[in-house]
């Protein structure tokens, strides 16, 4: 009997699984030909036509890959993305401006906490101290979705990469609407960066790796597997 | 002979059908529908595969590694409750579009 499995592996070279996955399929279609094989000979059909017959399954096998990585990746990869970074990145970045604003605004703060209002230099700090939280909690969210350590990373300091970017956005806008350049300066956006985005970034690294290096690493392994 | 859209409407209620029967793997999948509709329906792995994937992922179906019959190692598929459920109101809607449309040919043909 032909090796089937041996031939699907040269003709799905283009399937790009997940190794383990990968193998399962090429398992699963060798049994598939092999059955297939076996009941044309079954029918009294020579060990040659039966096998050529069987062949005609792997003619377009370029489609069969596509169809096979799509249906076993494409929603995956979408969903995947999605637990293993967006969400947690997101949720914990919401939290912190959240509580940030609390921390900030009287009114809300009233509202909130019922606590007599703060002034900006003790909302700073106190809004500084909860970072750590807020990386743990992005990068655990991420890892218990199976999120590489890379993703566990990004969702822990995604609300630092968010206001890092921001006065970046925000400048090129003002020089538009106001037809000037802003006259916060180089020092002035270097004091912004550090308080906004490189304390921050700094604080929930603090907490996000503890979270973000233990366990698995499930695309690491899929990697060194292949 | 069917067009190829409607063999790939028609294919998740084949496979359901076939499976609420009772568990089968690939290739029995594919004989199955082939015999019960006397060659109308032909699954090959392009076809087959990844209709049993896509709804292995949506929870229909449930693929586990056991051995066959002919005592070889196969992955056999099983009907999910979630499945069951959606078989229901997909051979009603089925059965609906097909009388649907013996009614119409019984009406060209009058």
């Amino acid at each position: 009997m032909p090796d089937w499995e041996q031939q699907l592996k040269e003709r799905l070279a283009e399937l790009k699984l997940a190794p383990a996955v990968q193998e399962e399929v090429i398992a699963e279609f060798a049994g598939h030909l092999e059955d297939a094989h076996e009941g044309f000979l079954k029918q009294g059909i020579g060990a040659d036509e039966a096998a050529r017959r069987v062949r005609n399954e792997l003619s377009d096998s370029r489609q069969l890959a596509r169809r096979i990585q799509r249906a076993k990746q494409g929603e995956e990869n979408m969903n995947n993305r999605t637990k293993q970074l967006w969400l947690p990145a997101l949720v914990t970045s919401g939290l912190g401006t959240a509580f940030l604003a609390i921390l900030e605004d009287e009114g809300i703060r009233r509202l909130v906490l019922r606590t007599p209002p703060v002034g900006p230099a003790q909302a700073y700090p106190l809004w500084l101290l909860s970072l750590p939280v807020l990386g743990f909690l992005g990068a655990y969210w991420s890892r218990r979705a199976g999120g590489a350590i890379s993703a566990r990373i990004i969702a822990g300091i995604f609300l630092s990469l968010i206001y890092f970017a921001v006065p970046f956005m925000i400048l090129p806008i003002a020089l538009v609407v106001d037809h000037r350049a802003p006259t916060i300066g180089v020092l002035g956006l270097a004091w912004l960066l550090l308080n906004w985005a490189f304390l921050p970034c700094l604080a929930q690294l603090l907490g996000a790796l503890p979270a973000a290096i233990g366990g698995r690493d499930e695309r690491a392994e899929d990697r060194s597997a292949a | 002979m069917i067009a190829p859209a409607m063999k790939r409407g028609s294919g998740e209620l084949a496979i359901l059908t076939v499976l609420a029967e009772e568990r089968l793997h690939g290739y029995e999948i594919a004989k199955r529908i082939e015999q019960q509709t006397s060659g109308v329906l032909r699954f090959n792995l392009a076809s087959l595969y990844p209709l049993l994937y896509t709804m292995e992922k949506r929870g229909w179906v449930k693929g586990t590694w056991e051995i066959a019959a002919s005592g070889r190692k196969r992955r056999c598929y099983r009907l999910t409750p979630a499945g069951r459920k959606y078989l229901a109101p997909l051979r009603q809607e089925w059965t609906r579009f097909f009388r649907a449309l013996h009614r119409l040919a019984g009406v060209a043909h009058a």
